[in-house]
C-alpha cells in the first residue's frame, strides 16, 4: 500500500510522466518554450529542457514539437563524461577520449579537461595532456586530482622540483593524499642533479660469518657506523642519460680489519613511459677493505618493467667482471652474472605484491669456487601516507661445479635463505629514516660452513634534487 | 535586497494591455527562482529574454549561476550587460561576481564584489569586503603569467563558438597582465578583449 503511495507520488513528481496540465498560459508562446527548451537540451541541461517542454505543452497540448523534444529529453541518454570516466576505468583511453569529444558544453567543460588529460596521459601524449590538466586546474573541485597527474608528467620529464610542488598541491586532496606523498618524496629524486647522503648504524650478529658452533674467540657480532653518499646526474630528465657517483665508508666498532671504504661511478640510460621502462648501465666500483684494494667489479645493467593493468612484470640482468687484489682471494675472480625474473601485483591500498625467481651463474677461476644458484623470491610492500613496510624472502639452492679439496674432495651444495624486513617512515620529502632487520642462514653439506647471521640496521636518509 | 520586484511586476500587469508579454515571465521566474526551483526560474527568463526583455538576461546568469554552470551564467551576465549597460540591482551585482568567482576570473569578480559593496547594505557589505580580502590572497604572483596563458587559450579556442565568455576570459587576461611585473602577453590579451567586445559586424550593406 505504502509502495503504491510512493509510486503515484513519484510519477506525479517526475516531469517525464506527470500529466501535463492543460490551458496553462498563452498558446501563441508555446513555440517560444519549444525553442527554449531545445536551446537547454542541445546544451545537456535536461531539467531545464523538461521545464520548457511541459511549459509548451500546457499552453499548446497537440505541439508535435513540444512532444517529441519532451520524450527525447526524458529519454534514457548515454552521459559522455560518464562513458569517458568509465573508459579510462576500464584503461580504454582511445574509447575514453572519443567519448569525452561530446561532453563539453554541459556546464562541467573542466571535468572534462581533466578526464581528457588523464586519457592523453595515459597514451603518453604528455604534450596534449598538460594544457588540459592546466586548464582543470582552474576549477578548484578538481583541481588537485589535475595538479596530481601534472605532477606525475613532471615527474616523468626528470622536472623534480616543479613535481614535488604539484603533488603537494595534490596532497590537499584526502583521497590523493597517499599516492601523493609518496610521489613528492619520488620527485625529489627525480632533478637534474640529485644527491643522497645516508647515515647508518648496524650491528650484525655475525660480522665474519663464523659457522655454527665456532669457538667464542672467533669473530663474531659488531657493530659499525656507516656513511654513504650518491649523486645522479640527468641532463635531460629522464627518459635519458644519466651518471650516477657513490661513495661509502663503513667503520666497525671493534673488528677494524672489515673497515670497508668504497666507491662506484655509473653510465646509462633510461627509457621511461606509461606502460614500463627499460634501464642499460655499465657502472665500475672498487673497494677497499682494511684500507687494502679489496675488489674491483666492472658492471654491465640492463632492467625493466612493464605494466599491464594491475600486474607489473620485471627483468633485471647483470654482468659482473669481478677481480679480488688480494692475493689469497685471487681464485674468486671471473665472471659472475644474475638474472631475475618477477611479476608484482598493485591490487590497490598502497599494496604490491611481487614474486619472483633468481638465478646466479659464477665463473670463478677455479671449478670448486664456480657456482650456479637458483631460487624463489617473495615480496610484500605496503606504503600509506609517509609509512612503507616491507617484508622480502628468498631461498637459494647453490650449487658447486667441483670437488673442493679444502673439504676433504666434497662437491659443495648450499640452501641460504634471506629474510628482510624494513619499516621506512618519510620526514616531509626529503628525510627519512628506516629501520631494517636481516636473516641470512646458510645450510651445507659441508656442516662448518653453516652459519646464521642476523643484521639490525638503523638509517637517517637526506635526498634532495640541487638543481 | 531581492533582485526581483514581483509587486511592481503585478501592478504592471494589473495596468492592462501596455505591459510587454515578458512581464509575466519575468514574474513566473522570479516565482520559481525564490522558490529554489531554479530549472523552472531558467526557463521563463529565457522566455522573458526571447520576448523581448533585456533585463531577463541578468536573471538568466542568476539562475545559471544557482544551476552551477558557472561559465555559462558568466557568458549570460556578458550578453546582458550588452543589451542593459549596468544591473539594476546589487544583488545581481554580487551573483555576477559570485560566477566569475566560481569560474576562476578572479578579477573580474573582485571588479563586480567591488561594484556591488558601493550599493549594498550593511549585512552584504562586510561579506563582501571578506570576499574581496580573499581574492587578493589568492592571486599569488607566481601563478599570474600561467593563469594569463590558459585564459588566453581557451579565449581563443571560443572567440568563434562562444565569444561572449571568450570575451570575459580575454578581459581578465587582460586585467591580470596589468599586475603582472613583464606586462606578460598584455597586449595580445587587450587587443583580444578589444576584439571582442565590439559589437557584432552587420555586413557591409
Amino acid at each position: 500500500m505504502t509502495a503504491g503511495l510512493l509510486a503515484l507520488l513519484l510519477a506525479a513528481t517526475d516531469p517525464c510522466t506527470a500529466p501535463v496540465p492543460a490551458g496553462g498560459g498563452d498558446p501563441r508562446e508555446a513555440q517560444v518554450y519549444v525553442k527554449v527548451g531545445d536551446a537547454e537540451r542541445a546544451r545537456g541541461n535536461l531539467g531545464a529542457a523538461r521545464e520548457a517542454y511541459r511549459a509548451a505543452l500546457a499552453r499548446e497540448p497537440g505541439s508535435v514539437e513540444a512532444r517529441r523534444g519532451l520524450e527525447a529529453a526524458c529519454a534514457p541518454v548515454i552521459d559522455p563524461v560518464q562513458a569517458g570516466a568509465d573508459a579510462l576505468e576500464a584503461g580504454d583511453p582511445e574509447t575514453a577520449l572519443r567519448a569525452l569529444s561530446g561532453g563539453r558544453g554541459r556546464g562541467n567543460d573542466r571535468a572534462v579537461d581533466l578526464l581528457e588529460g588523464i586519457a592523453h596521459y595515459q597514451l603518453g601524449r604528455y604534450a596534449s595532456a598538460v594544457p588540459l590538466l592546466e586548464s582543470a586546474r582552474s576549477d578548484p573541485t578538481v583541481a588537485e586530482s589535475a595538479s596530481f597527474f601534472l605532477g606525475l608528467i613532471a615527474l616523468r620529464r626528470g622536472d623534480g622540483d616543479r613535481a614535488s610542488r604539484l603533488f603537494d598541491q595534490a596532497g590537499r586532496a584526502i583521497a590523493l593524499e597517499d599516492a601523493a606523498r609518496q610521489l613528492a618524496r619520488t620527485a625529489q629524486q627525480e632533478g637534474h642533479v640529485v644527491l643522497s647522503v645516508a647515515s647508518e648504524l648496524v650491528y650484525d650478529t655475525n660480522v665474519a660469518l663464523r659457522p655454527d658452533g665456532a669457538p667464542l674467540t672467533a669473530p663474531g657480532p659488531d657493530g659499525s657506523a656507516g656513511l654513504s653518499v650518491m649523486a645522479l646526474v640527468r641532463p635531460w630528465g629522464t627518459p635519458g642519460p644519466y651518471l650516477r657517483l657513490e661513495g661509502q665508508l663503513s667503520k666497525q666498532f671493534t673488528l677494524d680489519q672489515l673497515d670497508l671504504l668504497g666507491g662506484a661511478a655509473a653510465l646509462g640510460f633510461r627509457l621511461l613511459g606509461p606502460p614500463g621502462s627499460l634501464t642499460g648501465e655499465y657502472a665500475y666500483s672498487y673497494q677497499a677493505v682494511d684500507w687494502r684494494g679489496y675488489l674491483a667489479d666492472h658492471r654491465v645493467f640492463l632492467g625493466g618493467s612493464l605494466l599491464t593493468g594491475i600486474a607489473l612484470w620485471g627483468f633485471a640482468y647483470a654482468a659482473h667482471f669481478e677481480s679480488y687484489r688480494w692475493s689469497e682471494l685471487e681464485d674468486l675472480s671471473g665472471v659472475r652474472q644474475v638474472l631475475e625474473l618477477d611479476a608484482g601485483l598493485l591490487p590497490g591500498a598502497g599494496v604490491r605484491i611481487t614474486g619472483g625467481y633468481a638465478g646466479t651463474w659464477d665463473a670463478a677461476r677455479v671449478e670448486n669456487l664456480s657456482y650456479l644458484e637458483h631460487g624463489p623470491i617473495l615480496e610484500l610492500v605496503w606504503a600509506r601516507g609517509p609509512w612503507t613496510l616491507g617484508g622480502r624472502g628468498a631461498l637459494a639452492w647453490r650449487n658447486y661445479r667441483a670437488p673442493d679439496p679444502a673439504y676433504d674432495g666434497t662437491t659443495r651444495n648450499d640452501t641460504r635463505y634471506f629474510a628482510t624486513t624494513w619499516v621506512d617512515l618519510g620526514l616531509g620529502a626529503q628525510w627519512s629514516v628506516r629501520g631494517t632487520v636481516r636473516l641470512l642462514r646458510t645450510d651445507s653439506n659441508i656442516p662448518d660452513l653453516n652459519a646464521t647471521e642476523w643484521i639490525f640496521i638503523g638509517s637517517l636518509t637526506w635526498t634532495g634534487a640541487v638543481l | 535586497m531581492s533582485p526581483f520586484r514581483p509587486a511592481v511586476l503585478a501592478l504592471l500587469l494589473a495596468a492592462g494591455s501596455g505591459v510587454p508579454p515578458s512581464e509575466s515571465h519575468l514574474v513566473a521566474g522570479a516565482e520559481a527562482f525564490r522558490a529554489e526551483a531554479y530549472e523552472k526560474a531558467l526557463v521563463e527568463f529565457r522566455v522573458a529574454e526571447a520576448l523581448g526583455s533585456s533585463e531577463a538576461s541578468w536573471y538568466v546568469g542568476a539562475s545559471l549561476l544557482k544551476l552551477g554552470r558557472a561559465e555559462d551564467a558568466v557568458e549570460a551576465f556578458v550578453v546582458a550587460e550588452r543589451s542593459t549597460r549596468s544591473a539594476t540591482d546589487a544583488l545581481l551585482e554580487v551573483y555576477r561576481g559570485q560566477a566569475c568567482y566560481a569560474a576562476q576570473l578572479l578579477l573580474c569578480a573582485d571588479r563586480w564584489f567591488e561594484a556591488a559593496a558601493a550599493r549594498a547594505g550593511p549585512r552584504l557589505s562586510p561579506q563582501l569586503k571578506t570576499l574581496r580580502t580573499a581574492i587578493r590572497d589568492a592571486l599569488q604572483p607566481g601563478q599570474i603569467e600561467p593563469a594569463i596563458d590558459r585564459f588566453l587559450q581557451r579565449a581563443g579556442a571560443l572567440q568563434a563558438t562562444r565569444p561572449a565568455l571568450a570575451l570575459a576570459l580575454a578581459e581578465e587576461a587582460a586585467a591580470l597582465a596589468s599586475r603582472s611585473p613583464t606586462g606578460h602577453r598584455q597586449a595580445e590579451a587587450t587587443t583580444l578583449a578589444t576584439r571582442l567586445s565590439a559589437p557584432p559586424q552587420r555586413g557591409s550593406r
